[in-house]
């Protein structure tokens, strides 16, 4: 009698915190999927379900000027911030997992740490320097501000590719007669060219989403389309902005999805040999 | 002559060691002009702008206006903490006892919101609760109110946002630390006589202390930092340091004061990192003993 | 082959005073020695002794903190490892796991700038040589261990290094494997007359492959002689023990006589040794006989059996002397051999000559 009530409880408990969990779940996921089918509706007004369907805020968004210049200014920096958050760090990964630098440790905290700070602290101390370099309000200003920030996403993907092999194989490469540029090129670019996709694409989606130093560094010229998507937030929610969310959205997934693939691959690769 | 030749020598050495350190100018060069400069110069400007004092820190601790500001900004970031603990915790340890595709599946719906963008998903919390937004409809149409209830502007919309926002960073932690734990420990418990309660507060609690730890950091932190949420689903009243500081720069466009709270946030921030880092280190000392 | 000889493998290496630092952290005290041309030797010691380090200032990798290393009598002690023209074999064997094994082998030619025709041509040779036709589109990770191995010795010199540098090159294989692949290296390295620095921590490989062996501890290289030179005179304690066994006896007073020495250790008395200097005295287990003997055996001691196992072709036995010490005593096991039961006192005997001393240290 005892341990009956006794099991029934714990299976009163068991299915409650499933229970949980799934709705849990739910509150992550479907505010975001509300959003898609908002896009497609025929009415004005924000309900859900929608009355009707059609595809009119999608035309609406193309008819505008700002938006596909917005989306074609947030493809140009994401890109850049890819190529130069790639390049710089991986230079990073190599100097530390691979040197033996004094100040090594205070040296990885100072390349995560942008990654860590508040954004507006950091827009708030790069406005005045990239205003006396003059750079302020161009595109160039808003990629270099955005790849401080994904620097460290490759850091530690690159430098996780870097320790999971050993670094005899680029002394071997030395040995036989490699230098600098061809022991990377021949040898530690295959070795790593995972983790530093990976990265890139962790920095390409980080900048195509950043809102605040968009908010504070770019002009009307480098306007993206967070900081555009933040304007009209501001002033009127019209389903305009849900078709370009999904958008965004849609291109989110397929970078992580590419993110994951790559990741999968490399796993499997590593499984076989 | 020995000597010579070696000193000689040694000037022009080929290090592998200094080709290493050489890779390293660049990105430190990039990391100070942008990085280091401007983090210095908000420093240097808090004290010294217009003059050299501390009067922008009098004057955000003597402005009550200022002082609910940062109050606010404690209490959001503290209780958004908590929430997200209360609800990671349970969640975590169900998903960490999953396995092959629910477990996938569990990892896909919680990077899936981490992958977008939060102005996106705030937007969507906008959509859901205006006056005349979807949740408010869906509760007249069943009839369970009659007038539309105030969900944004307030306390709740921006803490139900932040927290929507925030809850990955606290589940991912967690579930790492918890798919950790050797299920075996818990049977031992039982084993050896501890009634469930009791396994979980002396045995599961302890172990999962590095995922809670590391979990509460990256919440606090990013919640004391965070603007956009507040910023859209709250009004005036709920304002946080983040958005003083914006309002600062863009509309009464004081800098000194907008530096002196930015270095406030950025020590405030340093200082609970370097705290953790300590109790981390602390915890894998006692670990070893 | 004949072109790789050509090509000048089998340099000679002189170490002058070579030393590396880490800090306060002495990696390898300051050595000197010479290799000669078409010399293989081999260096051993416990691990941290200063194998690797040698190895590494040797291929460049690591940049000594005095001294010099010369090949040939060039100076190439600042000069990068890619500049160097020496071979190394590795541990791991790291073969480029994204290139095939013809991609290896050829690795070294292309970055020499040799032409594409030239290099198939090169690597084919070298395929056959280490018996690898057929395998050169295969990845490293299709191939077995001892596969690897042989590619990554052809990798290693197919370019007609001016000395081949190998880490413990068959630490990673079965026991029957490596003895074959010994023999195989040894093969290969006498047809190219290669100069080859050994590293390895197994002592019976090291003795059956080299010419000479380098024995080290603490980051110094103490001696340097053939397996025999070693074992029948070791300079001292360490490398008394390290090779081999050893019973070692503490030696209190020394007085020369007229046909040696008399020696008082601590552990068995006064005994008898040939003269040379040392505090230590040294007695091979297999120099000791067991059970009574002739007045040819000028050293005597009697103990008590306390173990006693026969292994393939040899009898061990464990012997407490009323000091204490334990004496290891082995003798080859012929037919008419008396086996000592544990607990049975014996007499132990051997001759002076065969009481080596050594130094402390």
């Amino acid at each position: 009698m005892m341990s009956g009530s006794w099991t029934r409880r714990m299976l009163v408990i068991r299915w409650g915190l499933l229970a949980f969990t799934a709705l849990t779940l739910l509150y992550l996921v479907m505010p975001t999927f509300i959003v898609v089918p908002m896009s497609f509706s025929s009415q004005s007004y924000l309900s859900f379900p929608p009355p009707g369907w059609s595809t009119k805020w999608y035309a609406q968004m193309l008819a505008r000027p700002d938006y596909p210049a917005a989306f074609i200014n947030s493809l140009k920096v994401g890109v850049s911030v890819a190529l130069l958050s790639a390049i710089l760090g991986t230079l990073a990964a190599l100097g530390l997992v691979r040197g033996r630098v004094p100040g090594e440790r205070s040296l990885v905290s100072l390349i995560l740490a942008p990654l860590m700070l508040p954004q507006i602290i950091l827009a708030i101390g790069m406005y005045p320097i990239m205003a006396k370099l003059g750079i302020i309000g161009t595109t160039a200003g808003l990629v270099i501000a955005h790849t401080i920030v994904s620097l460290p996403l490759v850091y530690i993907t690159v430098s996780a590719a870097l320790r999971s092999y050993p670094a005899t194989y680029e002394i071997a490469a030395m040995t036989l007669g490699a230098n600098w540029w061809n022991c990377f090129w021949h040898v530690t670019f295959p070795m790593i060219r995972l983790g530093v996709g990976v990265g890139a694409i962790l920095a390409f989606a980080f900048s195509f989403d950043e809102l605040i130093l968009a908010l504070f560094l770019a002009g009307p010229e480098s306007r993206t389309l967070p900081r555009l998507l933040w304007n009209d937030l501001r002033v009127y929610v019209t389903p305009i902005i849900a078709a370009a969310t999904t958008l965004v959205l849609c291109l989110s997934f397929v970078l992580l999805g590419l993110a994951a693939w790559l990741q999968r691959n490399a796993q499997r690769k590593e499984a076989r040999s | 002559m020995n000597a010579e030749r070696l000193a000689a020598a040694r000037r022009k050495a080929w290090t592998l060691q200094h080709g290493y350190i050489a890779m390293l100018v660049l990105p430190c060069l990039v990391l100070c002009v942008f990085f280091v400069w401007p983090m210095l110069m908000v420093l240097l400007r808090s004290f010294t702008d217009p003059t050299l004092n501390i009067d922008n820190y009098v004057e955000i601790f003597a402005r009550p206006a200022y002082l609910r500001v940062l109050w606010n900004t404690l209490v959001v970031a503290f209780t958004v903490t908590v929430l997200c603990l209360l609800i990671s915790y349970p969640v975590a340890a169900v998903i960490a006892g999953f396995k092959g595709g629910l477990l996938n599946l569990c990892f896909a719906l919680i990077l899936i919101p981490f992958w977008t963008s939060t102005v996106i998903r705030t937007y969507a919390w906008m959509v859901l609760f205006q006056r005349k937004g979807v949740l408010n409809g869906f509760l007249q149409q069943v009839g369970l109110i009659d007038q539309p209830l105030e969900l944004m502007r307030n306390f709740i919309g921006v803490q139900i946002g932040m927290v929507h926002v925030l809850l990955p960073f606290m589940i991912l932690p967690l579930l790492s630390t918890l798919r950790g734990i050797d299920p075996v420990y818990m049977r031992a418990a039982g084993v050896l006589g501890a009634n469930p309660v009791r396994a979980f507060l002396h045995v599961y609690l302890p172990l999962s202390m590095p995922g809670i730890s590391a979990g509460v950091l990256l919440v606090f932190i990013t919640a004391l930092g965070f603007f956009i949420t507040p910023a859209l689903l709250g009004s005036e009243r709920q304002m946080m340091i983040a958005m003083l500081i914006e309002q600062q720069v863009s509309v009464t466009v004081n800098w000194p004061l907008a530096s002196a709270l930015s270095t406030l946030l950025l020590v405030v921030t340093i200082s609970i990192y370097l705290v953790y880092e300590r109790l981390q280190r602390r915890i894998a000392a006692g670990v070893l003993a | 082959m004949t072109t790789l000889a050509a090509s000048g493998m089998g340099a000679t290496v002189r170490y002058d005073g070579v030393a590396k630092a880490y800090g306060a952290v002495h990696a390898l005290r300051p050595t000197t020695f010479e290799i000669g041309s078409g010399e293989l030797v081999s260096i051993i010691g416990p691990s941290g002794s200063g194998k690797t380090t040698l190895l590494g200032v040797t291929a460049g990798y690591i940049t000594p903190t005095a001294g010099g290393i010369l090949i040939d009598d060039r100076d190439i002690t600042g000069v990068a490892p890619f500049r160097r023209n020496i071979g190394m074999v590795f541990q791991n064997y790291s073969l480029f796991p994204h290139m095939t094994v013809a991609e290896n082998i050829a690795f070294p030619l292309k970055m020499r700038g040799m032409a594409e025709g030239e290099r198939r041509e090169r690597v084919s040779q070298m395929l056959q040589t280490v018996r690898l036709d057929g395998f050169g589109d295969r990845r490293p990770s299709q191939l077995s261990g001892g596969q690897q191995q042989r590619v990554a010795l052809a990798r290693a010199a197919v370019y007609g290094p001016l000395l081949l540098l190998m880490d413990e090159p068959l630490s990673a294989l079965d026991k029957n494997l490596r003895e074959e692949m010994q023999y195989e290296i040894k093969q290969f390295q006498r047809s190219l007359g290669a100069t080859v620095l050994y590293v390895t921590h197994d002592q019976n490989e090291a003795a059956a492959m080299s010419d000479r062996i380098g024995i080290m501890n603490e980051g110094r290289l103490v001696q340097v002689g053939t397996a025999r030179d070693l074992y029948e005179h070791p300079s001292s304690r360490f490398v008394a023990s390290f090779l081999g066994e050893a019973n070692l006896f503490q030696v209190l007073s020394r007085s020369a006589t007229a046909d040696g020495l008399d020696i008082e250790t601590a552990e068995g008395g006064r005994l008898r040794a040939a003269a040379r200097e040392g505090s230590v005295a040294c007695v091979r287990p297999e120099s000791i006989r067991i059970g009574p003997a002739d007045g040819s055996y000028e050293n005597r001691l009697t103990g008590r059996v306390t173990d006693a196992v026969y292994t393939a072709g040899s009898l061990r036995y464990r012997v407490d002397l009323p000091s204490g010490m334990a004496v290891t005593v082995r003798q080859p096991s012929e037919r008419d051999v008396v086996l000592h039961p544990p607990g049975s006192e014996v007499e132990l005997a051997w001759r002076a000559s065969d009481t080596i001393l050594v130094e402390e240290g």
